[in-house]
């Protein structure tokens, strides 16, 4: 059996146990993220940055199998553009299951959880469509009403539409949360991830002379969403994340958080580095 | 805190002498900037005399609706019985890890409603193990002479049999209750002012986090 099958599989039985839980919680998502090297591209020269806005929505169920065990089915579905770089316009459509187990009684009782995802995105520029499998495994602490610590594994798969977007790799993370108030929380974290990343080069003008390791590249293909002369390839890498988030509070059902993230991604040869700053405003109704 | 309180609570006490009373209405505010404090409960223990006998309480009711406790603190009388009915459309598992009565309704749907008898005495914390931020407390008192402070900070005491009295004032964020002895007198009435200091208030969020980035 192929993994897509089992995993559609697997959400079914998700999606059909949750289903008869009762009634979803509905939620959405709306975000301006600015990056300074959206073409996650090695050559400093070549680098490009833009804005992406995102707007999305998920509906949830839950169901209670015992006191410490629950399961959730959830579907999402978004829409995100990028003006600078339309290619990148995308939908995304995706289903995720997990089973949440709580040890102990309390809020200070560590939960586990295992998540499984899978997405559909259908992007403008077509090569890049494709779907992509996650799972993540998390272990959450909280400490006291301040303190609330995340360790996570995870891997993630992605088959695209060119072979430069067929990649895979797995990671590590890390985050503490610190409620100042029920109100304000801030956030911060680092992941450590190791297998294929993205990159892209653009081979006209000081791309011609810029040191690549062609040696090294995976996948290439070329990409017009950046321009003429861009390529697509993925590499075996490991990517080092930090953020920090501030989130505000609107209400009891409603934040809004101010996060930033840096990415160092770093082959033997290669290496790129991406910040990103993002507003996003999530309800849940 | 008693230092701060110390001044108020002489005053109190000077003014106790010739305020002998059976009407008792309390008001409480905060030390800080003198803000009126609900929630607080307001209670008066005879300390010269036997308690008169009391007829049980109506069941009382401590409901979830959206994913919340309301009301937020309640005060009772020792052998109450409170109801839980869940007018939520999920499911709730309210429990208490106080020492004064410890107890877990397992999971129950909406709809449907569990009660529990509190025949101890305390404060008691409770929560739901599904919903994190859910939080109230019930004080369980030995004496029927009891209420709690509206959104005033007001709260007016069932009248007092002639003789002394333990007043205690409690509130989930005073550090200690606050406590003081008054006598009470036929026909008197009084207002009593105090004053409190609170700590934070802390509870766990529950306003949704921000989304990793797909990167």
């Amino acid at each position: 059996m192929k993994l897509s099958h089992a995993l559609v599989i697997a959400l079914a039985g998700f999606g059909a146990i949750s289903l008869s839980a009762g009634d979803p919680v509905i939620s959405a998502f709306t975000s301006a993220t600015w990056t300074d090297n959206i073409t996650r591209c090695p050559d400093p020269v070549a680098r490009k940055n833009a804005a992406l806005y995102d707007v999305a929505g998920s509906t949830e169920w839950r169901t209670q199998a015992s006191r410490d065990v629950s399961l959730h089915f959830a579907t999402d579905a978004g829409l995100e553009a990028c003006p600078e770089f339309d290619g990148l316009n995308r939908l995304q459509v995706g289903a995720r299951g997990a089973v949440r187990r709580k040890l102990g009684l309390g809020p200070y009782a560590p939960v586990l959880r295992a998540d499984l995802g899978y997405t559909g995105s259908w992007y403008k520029e077509s090569s890049r469509t494709g779907t992509r499998f996650n799972a993540v495994l998390s272990w959450s602490q909280r400490w006291n009403d301040n303190w609330q610590t995340i360790m996570a594994g995870e891997y993630m798969h992605n088959d695209g539409h060119s072979p430069a977007y067929d990649y895979q790799n797995r990671g590590l993370s890390f985050e503490a949360r610190y409620d100042f108030s029920a109100r304000w929380q801030l956030a911060a974290g680092v992941r450590r991830q190791w297998g294929d990343q993205i990159f892209y080069a653009w081979l006209g003008g000081s791309g011609a002379f810029f040191p690549y390791d062609y040696d090294q590249w995976k996948n290439t293909a070329e990409d017009t969403t950046f321009g003429k002369n861009w390529y697509a390839y993925s590499m075996d890498s490991t990517a080092n994340s930090g953020w920090v988030s501030l989130s505000c509070a609107l209400g009891a059902n409603t934040s809004l958080p101010l996060r930033w993230e840096e990415v160092h991604v770093f082959n033997y040869g290669e290496s790129y580095r991406c910040r990103m700053l993002s507003l996003s405003l999530v309800h849940r109704f | 805190m008693r230092q701060l309180l110390l001044p108020f609570i002489v005053a109190s006490l000077l003014s106790t002498a010739a305020l002998a009373v059976d009407t008792v209405k309390v008001v409480v505010r905060t030390t800080l900037d003198g803000k009126p404090v609900a929630d607080a409960v307001v209670s008066a223990v005879p300390l010269d005399h036997a308690l008169p006998p009391t007829a049980p309480e109506a069941a009382i009711e401590i409901e979830q609706k959206d994913q919340e406790f309301r009301p937020y603190v309640t005060a009772l009388q020792v052998g109450a019985t409170v109801n839980f009915p869940n007018h939520d459309t999920v499911q709730h598992h309210i429990y208490s890890l106080s020492k004064p009565k410890r107890f877990e309704i397992p999971l129950y749907k909406s709809g449907a409603s569990e009660s529990v008898v509190f025949d101890q005495p305390g404060i008691i914390t409770i929560g739901c193990n599904i919903h994190d931020w859910m939080l109230a407390y019930i004080v369980v008192l030995p004496t029927p002479f009891f209420a709690k402070t509206d959104a005033t900070g007001a709260a007016a005491l069932p009248p007092l049999p002639p003789g002394r009295y333990r007043l205690e004032i409690w509130h989930p964020r005073a550090a200690t209750p606050l406590i003081q002895e008054i006598v009470s007198a036929p026909e008197k009435a009084a207002t009593l002012e105090f004053s409190v200091a609170l700590k934070p208030d802390k509870r766990i969020r529950r306003a949704p986090s921000g989304k990793a980035t797909d990167y």
